[in-house]
């Protein structure tokens, strides 16, 4: 009995640790946030019937459940249309990655750091990211051309990537000699 | 190919956005593959803006409650899997990782060779091989337990002593588990261990052909021992790596915590500090022992390749194991060429490839239909 309860606590950790990343992985690459649901839905549903989370180690879950979400997008989206091409397949690397580095303290981070950008810009990211306006409804919003949205962001974009980019992990670093 | 910087960014945004043409996304992969540089850039921006998508939607995509109560109908299931899992637990607490990848397709002559080498990275799987012969798949949950199950009960029925469990991860393979004394064993790619169904009382035995990553539950009356077709690995409770594959020339102990010792057949025991690694040249028959970066020799376990100064021939052995490739030198200076580095295991052949020919005078050619991959020293006219 006792088993049991831990059981479903420990179920209940994993799912409210990893929900969201795994959530806003998928949402990156199915088409709506209902599909995307859907995916990380079964993903649960699939690991606590064949029962998988109780023998995972901590650190093989995280990696485990991101790839279910990936390989389970992939399967529905290839199901629909999409060929992978190689920017495909490094574009999920990447994302995979990011979602395995989603936490409240890198979101607390990013906020930050955004606080700190001009005002219009920090408005136009608001807008497009936070509210998920097309860019068209954002310019009306902030009263700018939709040139000015666009510009803005891209600018927005690249000043969080360089301050950013310090804490974006060396995934990969090689160095040769040749002798 | 000269582009405004500016026409990438929206190329990248709308890649991002899923709004591309297939002309504008040639364009972008084109220009991706151009220059590293330019890798760096795309996906630097591409984690910018899924870092800001994310911070939108953290606090709005707090679902837990939707997935738990979807769960809670099935928890009725739950008491007779509790029946077979404590079966299990008698044998081996198997953590069965199932990662599906996208089907091999058939790979004919006059592909290129970025078709060619888009090899997935290996899967998590493993072969679980009963004394008698019997053979399981330890890879997809719940049936596979019920096998492993049945094997428990005719164990139970012969002397627990006699009878041998045997764990096989193919190449492209690896796999994880726990033993019934609480040992976690990691086995990598092209490897073997053979364990008993249950540990005799004053020692602990398993037989290993390949690598295996091992954090030994502490009991110091019953040392731990991992023989190996040249020698034999004594623990009393530690966190080590063995490598000892058939075909390498060298039988390698790396050891992260604890103490243990490596007795070579016929020959003095060897004990180890933390740090340092032993080293069996097969050939030559000589032992030798230094310091090195041995969280780096672990690093597999954990997901990465991480070589340091490690030949480029002896590096394809590790790839080759993984991706289920074969390497072919056409000449002796390429393998030669050393390298240091660290790779995560799950991106493609081609992304790890790609990235050795930029930072070295090599290059990377399929040959064949088999899976073969000739490398060759790049001529330096060429830009």
């Amino acid at each position: 009995m006792k088993g049991k309860l831990n059981e479903i606590a420990l179920f209940e950790k994993i799912v409210e640790k990893y929900q969201r990343p795994m959530f806003l992985y998928a949402c990156n690459l199915m088409h709506s946030d209902e599909e995307a649901e859907d995916v990380v839905q079964d993903i649960f549903l699939k690991l606590w019937n064949n029962m998988t989370f109780r023998d995972l180690q901590p650190d093989v879950l995280k990696t485990y459940l991101l790839r279910a979400v990936k390989n389970t997008c992939i399967d529905r989206l290839s199901a629909s249309r999409m060929s992978l091409q190689r920017v495909d397949l490094a574009y999920l690397d990447i994302l995979e990655e990011e979602a395995s580095r989603l936490d409240e303290h890198l979101i607390q981070e990013v906020r930050k750091e955004m606080e700190a950008l001009p005002e219009k810009t920090r408005k136009v990211l608001h807008a497009v990211y936070f509210m998920n306006l097309k860019y068209q409804d954002a310019a009306e919003l902030l009263g700018v051309s939709v040139n000015t949205v666009k510009t803005l962001l891209k600018y927005g974009i690249k000043q969080l990537k360089e301050k950013l980019s310090d804490k974006f992990e060396l995934f990969l670093f090689l160095h040769v000699s040749c002798d | 190919m000269m582009m405004n910087r500016d026409y990438i960014d929206d190329l990248i945004l709308g890649y991002c956005d899923g709004t591309l043409s297939d002309e504008e996304k040639d364009c972008l992969n084109e220009w991706i593959a151009s220059s590293a540089d330019h890798d760096k850039y795309f996906s630097d921006l591409v984690r910018t803006h899924a870092l800001l998508h994310a911070v939108g939607k953290w606090e709005a995509s707090d679902r837990k409650d939707a997935y738990l109560s979807l769960v809670g109908k099935k928890r009725h299931a739950r008491r007779m899997w509790y029946g077979i899992a404590a079966a299990c637990v008698a044998c081996l607490v198997l953590s069965a990782l199932f990662f599906m990848q996208p089907g091999d397709e058939k790979r004919g002559a006059g592909l290129s060779l970025a078709e060619v080498t888009k090899v997935d990275a290996g899967e998590i799987k493993a072969y679980l091989q009963l004394e008698r012969g019997d053979c399981f798949e330890l890879s997809k949950g719940k049936f596979e337990y019920q096998e492993v199950k049945r094997s428990i009960e005719v164990r139970d029925s012969l002397p627990a002593s006699l009878t041998w469990h045997k764990v096989v991860v193919p190449s492209g393979g690896e796999y994880s588990m726990v033993l019934d004394d609480g040992t976690k064993v990691w086995l990598n790619s092209a490897s073997e261990l053979k364990v008993p169904a249950s540990f005799e009382e004053d020692a602990r035995y398993v037989y290993l052909k390949g690598e295996a990553y091992f954090e030994v539950a502490s009991d110091s009356s019953r040392p731990f021992l991992v023989n190996l077709a040249d020698g034999v690995v004594r623990v009393v409770g530690t966190s080590f790596n063995v490598s000892s594959y058939e075909d390498d020339r060298r039988v390698e102990v790396a050891l992260l915590e604890g103490k243990v010792a490596f007795r070579p057949v016929e020959k003095e025991e060897y004990s180890l500090l933390p740090g340092q690694i032993v080293t069996l040249d097969k050939d030559r028959c000589e032992v030798s022992i230094r310091e090195g970066d041995v969280k780096a020799i672990a690093g597999w376990h954990a997901g990465n390749f991480i070589f340091e100064d490690m030949p480029l021939r002896e590096l394809a052995v590790k790839l080759e194991r993984w991706y289920q490739v074969r390497f072919e030198f056409s000449d002796k200076t390429c393998g030669e060429m050393r390298f240091s580095g660290a790779v995560e295991k799950h991106r493609s052949l081609d992304y790890v490839l790609d990235i050795i020919s930029r930072m070295a005078p090599v290059c990377f050619e399929s040959v064949g239909e088999e899976q073969t991959i000739r490398v060759r020293v790049k001529e330096r006219n060429t830009n």
